[in-house]
C-alpha cells in the first residue's frame, strides 16, 4: 500500500530526477559537440603497430615458404621457379577472406621482407578482389635474366668501363693471397 | 471554411453540394498533404534531436545539408518494400486496421483552428470531439493486433489499448480545467479568451497542474516517451504492427506523429495562447473579430431577436477571416507561424523526454495513470471550480 | 445534404448490424458492432444531437467496444461459430413491433413537438444539456442520483476485484 509520505516522495522524486535528466540531455544538445568521427570524410588515428594489409619486398624474398607455413589459416600462396639463386616469380598472394591478421607470418621471415601496413580499408563487393597479389613484378626482371645468362648488366658494363672490373678500383689480388695463406689453402 | 465554400460557389456558379464538396476536397487534401510533409519533417527532427542529445550526428548524407532528405528516402524505400501478409491472418481486418488508426487521428484535425476562420469546421463540440475521436484509434490497434495472427501482436495490442484507454481519463480531466475557465468547448473561443485575458496558463494556480497532467497523459496516449511499451515491445518482442511492412507500417508511424502534433497543438491552444503572443501584441490570428461575431451570434440566437441584429450577426460572421484587408492577412499568417512555433516547441519537449527517460513497466504505467495523474487532475478541476466561483 | 448524410450513416448502421448479427466469426461481429455504433453516432449528429454523438463515440466506440473486443478476443476459439438463422424472422418482427409500441406512447411525440426543434436546422446542444442537468427545476436530482449510483458501482467493482487478491500474499 505505501504511505502518504511515500506518495509525495514519489512525485517529487520523479519530477526532480526527470528535470536532472532533461538538464543533462539539454546540455548534450546545446553545448557538447558531437564526438562522431565522420567516417568517409575523416578517419580515426590508428597506432602504427596496427596489423593491416601486407607488403612484400620482392627482391629480398628467397621463396622459403616459412610465412606460408606459419599462417594458421593457410592463406598465403607462393609460387616461384628457381634458377640457382635467381627467382622467376609466379605468385605471392594472400587471401584476405581467410587472413585473420594475426601477424604470425612476419617474424619467421629470415630476410625480413614481408611487413604489415596499417591499411585496413579493404571492402569490396566481389569475392575475387579479396585475393591480393603482393608481387611488384612477375616473371624475370631484366637484371635477373642477365644474371642467369651471364651477360653483364648495364651497371656491370659501366663498372668494366670505369675500373676494369675491380670494385672501388683497388687491386684485390694481394688480399686474396693473404686470406688463402691464413686458411692454409683449404 | 464558409469563405471557401462561398468562393467556390462564386467560381462554379452553383449552390449546394458542388462548392461544398470542392471546398472540403481542397481543405482535406491540403491537410493531408500538410500532415505527410510534417510527419517526414518530424521524423527527421526526431533523429537529429535524438542524435545531438546523444552527442552524435544524425542523418548527414542524404540530400546534403544535415541529411534533410533522409525521410524522403525512407518513404520511398517503404513504398518499394514487399507487402507482406501473415499466412493465417484475417485479410479484411489486416487491411482496414492502419486506415482506422490513421483516420481516428486525422479526424481530430478537423476541429483545430490555425487562425480565426482558418479551420475546417468550427465545431461547437470542438475539444470534446477531438477527445472522442482519439478513442476510435484504440479499436484500430486492437484490429491490427488480432489480424496479425501472432500472440505477440495480440498482447502488444491489448496492452497498448489498456494504456491508451486508461490515460484518456486523466487527459480529459485535465482538459476540463481550461474548459471550466473559458466556458465553452469551441477551440476558437479558447483563442479569443486568451486574446482578451492573457494566456490561460497564468490564470489560476491549478493551470500548471492541469497542463502537466495533460502533457504527461498525452504522451501516454501517443504511445511516446517513457510510455512506449507498445513500441518497445516491438523492438524486444513484437507489437501490434509487427506483421506490417512497407506503406502499411508507415501508416502507424504517421498516426503516431499526427497524434503528437494534435497533442502539442492542443497544449499550445488551450494553455499557452494558441496564435496569440504574450500580451496579445498585434492581435495575431484576428480573434477580436471572431469574439465579436460570436457575441453577436449568441445575441441573435436568443428568441425573438430583431431582424437587423440577426443580419448584423450574419455580416460579422462572414467578416471573420484573413481576407478583409492586408493587416488581417498578415495577422492571420503570423498567428499561424506563432502557433506552429509553439507546437513544434512542445513536440521538441516530447522528443526531449523520449531520449532522456527510460521506459516504464506496464504496472508502473497503470499506477501512474490511475494513482497519480487522475487524482491530481480531479484536484485541479475541483480547485479551478472553487477558484472560478469565488476568486475570479 | 443532411438527408444524404443521414442515409449514409443509416446505411452504415444497418450494414454493421446485419454483419454483426449474421456473420459466423464472432470477432468480425465485434468489429461490425464498432461500425454500427459509429453509424449511430453519425445518426445522432445528423439529427442535431451533437453532444450525444460525441458521447456515443467516446463511451461506446472508445470504451464498451474495446471491453467487448478484449472479452471476445482473449476468450474465443476459432471454432466458436454462431448460427443465428433461427432468429432471422423473429428479430425484425420484434424490432418493428417495439417501434410501434414506442410510437403509441403519446408522451414521446408531444415532447418532441414541445422543443420547437426544426429538423433541418441543428443547433448546438451542449450548453442546453448542461443547463438542464444543473437546473434545480431541471434534471439536477436525477443527475446527482446517477452520479452517486456510479460511485457505488465503482466502489463495488473495486471491492469485488480486490476480494480475489486477499488470498495472494
Amino acid at each position: 500500500m505505501g504511505s502518504i509520505r511515500d506518495y509525495f516522495a514519489n512525485i517529487t522524486g520523479a519530477l526532480t530526477t526527470t528535470a536532472k535528466g532533461m538538464g543533462v540531455t539539454l546540455r548534450h544538445f546545446t553545448s557538447e559537440p558531437p564526438i562522431t568521427v565522420m567516417y568517409p570524410h575523416e578517419r580515426k588515428w590508428v597506432p602504427p603497430t596496427t596489423r593491416g594489409k601486407h607488403i612484400l619486398e620482392q627482391d629480398k624474398c628467397i621463396d622459403c615458404h616459412l610465412c606460408a607455413k606459419a599462417c594458421p589459416v593457410d592463406c598465403i600462396e607462393i609460387e616461384a621457379e628457381h634458377y640457382g639463386r635467381i627467382l622467376e616469380w609466379k605468385q605471392f598472394s594472400i587471401d584476405y577472406k581467410k587472413c585473420i591478421f594475426c601477424e604470425f607470418c612476419i617474424p619467421p621471415c629470415p630476410v625480413d621482407c614481408i611487413h604489415m601496413t596499417t591499411e585496413y580499408e579493404m571492402a569490396t563487393d566481389r569475392n575475387d578482389d579479396m585475393v591480393e597479389d603482393l608481387l611488384t613484378w612477375t616473371g624475370l626482371r631484366p637484371e635477373d635474366e642477365a644474371k642467369i645468362t651471364g651477360e653483364p648488366t648495364e651497371f656491370q658494363k659501366k663498372q668494366q668501363a670505369d675500373d676494369g672490373g675491380k670494385a672501388g678500383g683497388k687491386d684485390k689480388s694481394a688480399l686474396i693471397a693473404q686470406i688463402k695463406a691464413r686458411l692454409g689453402k683449404g | 471554411m464558409e469563405r471557401l465554400i462561398a468562393a467556390f460557389s462564386d467560381l462554379t456558379g452553383t449552390e449546394g453540394v458542388i462548392p461544398l464538396s470542392l471546398a472540403y476536397a481542397v481543405c482535406i487534401g491540403s491537410l493531408l498533404g500538410f500532415i505527410t510533409v510534417y510527419a517526414m519533417f518530424a521524423i527527421w527532427m526526431e533523429r537529429k534531436v535524438a542524435a545531438h542529445m546523444q552527442v552524435r550526428y544524425g542523418p548527414m548524407e542524404t540530400g546534403g545539408w544535415h541529411g534533410w532528405a533522409q525521410s524522403v528516402a525512407d518513404a520511398l524505400k517503404l513504398l518499394f518494400k514487399e507487402d507482406l501478409f501473415p499466412r493465417d491472418g484475417n485479410k479484411l481486418l489486416f487491411f482496414i486496421a492502419p486506415a482506422v488508426v490513421f483516420c481516428g487521428v486525422f479526424a481530430g484535425f478537423i476541429a483545430i483552428p490555425f487562425a480565426a476562420g482558418i479551420q475546417i469546421a468550427d465545431l461547437d463540440l470542438g475539444i470534446f470531439f477531438i477527445i472522442s475521436i482519439a478513442a476510435v484509434e484504440v479499436v484500430g490497434v486492437i484490429m491490427a493486433g488480432w489480424a496479425s495472427n501472432s500472440k505477440y501482436s495480440l498482447f502488444g495490442a491489448v496492452r497498448e489499448a489498456a494504456q491508451v484507454v486508461s490515460y484518456e481519463l486523466p487527459s480529459a480531466t485535465a482538459l476540463l480545467v481550461p474548459i471550466l475557465v473559458v466556458g465553452s468547448f469551441r477551440l476558437g473561443d479558447f483563442n479569443a479568451y486568451q486574446a482578451q485575458h492573457g494566456w490561460l496558463i497564468f490564470s489560476g494556480p491549478f493551470m500548471w497542474i492541469a497542463a502537466l497532467v495533460y502533457f504527461i497523459a498525452s504522451l501516454a496516449g501517443c504511445k511516446r516517451a517513457p510510455f512506449d511499451l507498445p513500441e518497445a515491445e516491438s523492438e524486444l518482442v513484437s507489437g501490434f504492427h509487427t506483421e506490417y511492412s512497407g506503406m502499411r507500417f508507415s501508416f502507424f508511424f504517421l498516426e503516431e506523429y499526427a497524434s503528437m502534433f494534435v497533442a502539442s497543438i492542443l497544449m499550445a491552444t488551450l494553455f499557452f495562447g494558441g496564435t496569440t503572443l504574450p500580451f496579445n501584441l498585434f492581435d495575431l490570428g484576428n480573434w477580436g473579430d471572431y469574439a465579436d461575431a460570436g457575441r453577436l451570434a449568441a445575441q441573435a440566437a436568443a428568441a425573438n431577436a430583431p431582424a437587423d441584429l440577426v443580419a448584423q450577426a450574419a455580416r460579422a460572421a462572414a467578416a471573420v477571416g484573413p481576407f478583409s484587408d492586408l493587416g488581417n492577412i498578415l495577422a492571420a499568417h503570423l498567428g499561424i507561424v506563432v502557433l506552429l512555433l509553439k507546437t513544434f516547441f512542445f513536440i521538441f519537449v516530447q522528443m526531449w523526454l523520449r531520449w532522456t527517460l527510460p521506459r516504464l513497466r506496464v504496472d508502473q504505467v497503470m499506477a501512474m495513470g490511475y494513482k497519480y495523474l487522475l487524482p491530481w487532475g480531479l484536484f485541479a478541476v475541483m480547485g479551478t471550480a472553487v477558484w472560478e466561483t469565488y476568486a475570479a | 445534404m443532411i438527408d444524404f448524410m443521414f442515409m449514409l450513416f443509416a446505411g452504415i448502421t444497418v450494414l454493421g448490424a446485419l454483419v454483426m448479427a449474421f456473420h459466423e466469426s464472432i470477432v468480425h461481429s465485434a468489429f461490425a458492432l464498432v461500425a454500427a455504433l459509429f453509424g449511430v453516432a453519425g445518426l445522432y449528429w445528423t439529427l442535431g444531437a451533437d453532444f450525444l454523438g460525441g458521447l456515443q463515440l467516446l463511451l461506446y466506440v472508445g470504451g464498451v467496444t474495446v471491453l467487448l473486443l478484449f472479452a471476445v478476443m482473449l476468450t474465443t476459439r476459432d471454432t466458436m461459430r454462431l448460427s443465428l438463422f433461427r432468429y432471422v424472422l423473429m428479430a425484425p418482427v420484434v424490432g418493428i413491433a417495439g417501434f410501434f409500441v414506442l410510437r403509441a406512447y403519446n408522451g414521446v411525440e408531444a415532447a418532441i413537438a414541445a422543443t420547437g426543434h426544426v429538423p433541418g436546422d441543428p443547433q448546438p446542444t451542449t450548453q442546453a444539456i448542461g443547463e438542464m442537468f444543473l437546473a434545480p427545476d431541471g434534471y439536477l436530482l436525477p443527475f446527482q442520483t446517477v452520479a452517486v449510483l456510479l460511485l457505488l458501482v465503482l466502489i463495488g467493482a473495486v471491492t469485488v476485484a480486490r476480494r480475489g487478491q486477499e488470498t495472494t500474499p
